[in-house]
């Protein structure tokens, strides 16, 4: 990919990038870097992407790679068999970013994924490196413990 | 308010205004990463072309090669590093490996240590004194830069030449008012910077990884230390000093001096040879400046903490000495600091020997005396002088008041000796404050003084 067309693709995708990384990260300023450290780095490797019907995807795993980098800074990641230890009722009333905040990161990965930064299940998978059937059972799971019924449509690209 | 109205609400967040011109940003972040590696490259081509004599002399110290008539202790230590017996011919010797190897002055170290990158290094020997800490390694691939430390993560000293791959290489480290700590720890960064003679087009820059690893240093080097008093007064430039004792290892030596409390300037750097009284001579052999004291430690009438430092003498027997002073430099007593005043360009206590100054923006302003870079890189102080000074006139370690400052010491390019630059990063505000490393000093001299 040319740097023109990079340019040009990032500017289209910002917003996208900006509400997955506000809501892996919880933070405007931690969304604002990451998308700031996101989109330097996909400069210096885009005349390595060859298809650029693989953009979306691809910038969503340079997207998560820094959040998760972020995370590990923060030392507050949790796995899948340690969901938090609080009430449904509690976990229910917390305001969206919130709840986000607090699901298992391979769940809040795929959900950001899926319906923010707008991939497909099989790109989300790629980027995760999981099956797609995995990748569809945590999708599920995910919207399950945030009492969201979201369509395939609904923040895609 | 609904999770499903959240989620709306949270897909038409747009983004903040900070994040306007994220890509401008990253080509600009791209940009400046890339001129920091051409100064790299520079900053290396300039230390290839500066130290190209040492290399002639280095390319026969570093591939550490061995002359056949030894003696046999000397050929006995060597048949015990792994892998030299095949090494040895009668080409040339290092003088510091051979006084070190004759002395049982090494510690031998194990292990092989690899980078993902590919580069393979191999420490063989160890040899540290409280002057100098040398390495002698291997590695198949790129130049290294390497860093000491201590167990606290201290610098120790600095390895002033860039070792590159293939033959064996000595990495010195000529320590600063430092002592040998119970650890050494060696970390060497490796990266593509080509051989000394190719262009600057050759090789990338690329980084291929370091390598740590930590060596818990051999007790002998500190039993083998020996003193010898020596406790001469004299007279040098008004004011009044006395060579207290010797500090012999076979690797570095050093003198130790004190100054009489009545002394109006403490002595900043001093350069000497040593002489016995069969007119050999002793000097010192390191890349780095053969005399420093620090003003942060210097005591009035007592010992100086600093690093007067020469080769040799460790195994020799002599009956007289006689020290030769060549140049000196001198800090007045309670100097007060220099005082720049950047929203009037006035200076209090300017040293003498800078004709000039000003403060350098970024956005490539001109000066009365000089155009500066239109790319506004040399930010920061500009100093002007018109006399050759001997070294950087300016202390680089600075107290809590420049805590938001990297201090960097860098000329333009091309190299102009007459203008420095003292780089600061941050907002200065209107007054910048720094101390002077010496305010007076003596060059092409020679003052000889009996030791004993």
């Amino acid at each position: 990919m040319t740097e023109q067309d990079y340019c040009r693709k990032v500017e289209e995708v910002k917003p996208r990038l900006y509400r997955t990384a506000l809501a892996y990260l919880g933070s405007e300023s931690a969304a604002i870097d990451a998308v700031d450290e996101a989109v330097y780095k996909g400069l210096l490797s885009c005349p390595r992407l060859r298809r650029e019907g693989a953009f979306p995807s691809w910038m969503g795993r340079i997207l998560m790679n820094v959040c998760n980098d972020e995370l590990r800074r923060r030392k507050r990641e949790t796995t899948v068999e340690t969901f938090p230890e609080m009430a449904r009722e509690d976990f229910d009333a917390l305001p969206l970013m919130e709840a986000l905040g607090k699901l298992p990161a391979p769940l809040r990965q795929v959900v950001t994924l899926r319906h923010l930064t707008g991939l497909t299940l099989a790109e989300t998978a790629k980027v995760l490196s999981i099956p797609q059937g995995t990748a569809a059972s945590q999708e599920r799971r995910a919207l399950q413990l945030l009492r969201l019924e979201l369509s395939e449509e609904e923040g895609a690209i | 308010m609904t999770r499903a109205q959240e989620w709306a609400d949270l897909l038409a967040l747009e983004p903040p205004a900070r994040l306007m011109d994220t890509v401008d940003r990253a080509l600009r972040r791209r940009e400046q990463e890339q001129e920091k590696k051409n100064r790299r490259k520079a900053l290396l081509a300039r230390w290839n072309r500066r130290l190209a004599p040492a290399y002639a002399l280095a390319g026969a110290v570093c591939a550490f090669v061995l002359v056949v008539n030894l003696s046999v202790p000397f050929a006995l230590a060597c048949g015990q590093l792994p892998g030299l017996k095949a090494a040895v011919t009668a080409v040339a010797f290092d003088p510091t490996l051979k006084a070190a190897l004759k002395s049982d002055y090494y510690q031998i170290l194990e292990g092989t240590y690899t980078t993902e990158e590919g580069v393979e290094f191999k420490p063989y020997c160890l040899m540290a004194s409280d002057q100098r800490v040398s390495l002698l390694c291997a590695f198949n691939k790129g130049v290294a830069e390497p860093i000491l430390t201590d167990e606290a993560g201290e610098q120790l000293g600095y390895c002033t030449f860039y070792p590159e791959s293939g033959d064996m290489v000595l990495s010195n480290f000529d320590l600063i008012d430092q002592e040998l700590p119970e650890k050494l720890t060696f970390t060497y960064s490796f990266f593509d910077g080509g051989r000394v003679g190719e262009p600057l087009s050759a090789h990338t820059g690329e980084e291929w990884g370091e390598i740590t690893f930590t060596v818990p240093v051999d007790e002998r080097f500190r039993r083998a230390k020996r003193e010898v008093a020596l406790g001469t007064t004299f007279t040098l430039d008004g004011q009044t000093l006395t060579a207290e004792k010797l500090i012999l290892t076979p690797i570095a030596s050093q003198i130790v001096f004190s100054g009489d409390e009545n002394n109006t300037a403490d002595l900043k750097s001093l350069s000497f040879y040593l002489e016995d009284e069969k007119g050999r001579q002793y000097t010192w052999t390191g890349t780095m400046s053969q005399g420093s004291g620090n003003p942060h430690f210097a005591q009035d009438g007592g010992e100086f903490v600093g690093n007067y430092r020469f080769s040799g003498l460790y195994d020799v027997d002599f009956e007289h000495l006689t020290l030769h002073i060549t140049a000196t430099q001198w800090l007045t007593r309670d100097r007060p600091d220099t005082v720049l005043h950047l929203d009037t360009g006035k200076a209090k206590h300017l040293p003498e020997y800078v004709q000039d100054w000003w403060w350098e923006d970024g956005s490539g302003t001109e000066s009365a005396l000089h155009e500066v870079d239109p790319l506004g890189a040399w930010r920061g102080l500009h100093f002007y002088t018109n006399v050759d000074l001997p070294s950087i006139p300016f202390v680089a370690d600075f107290d809590n008041d420049f805590s938001k400052r990297t201090p960097s010491w860098d000329t333009p390019d091309p190299p102009n000796p007459l203008h420095f630059i003292e780089k600061v990063e941050g907002d200065p505000g209107d007054t910048i404050t720094f101390r002077v490393h010496y305010d007076s000093y003596t060059t092409g001299r020679d003052v000889a003084i009996e030791l004993k």
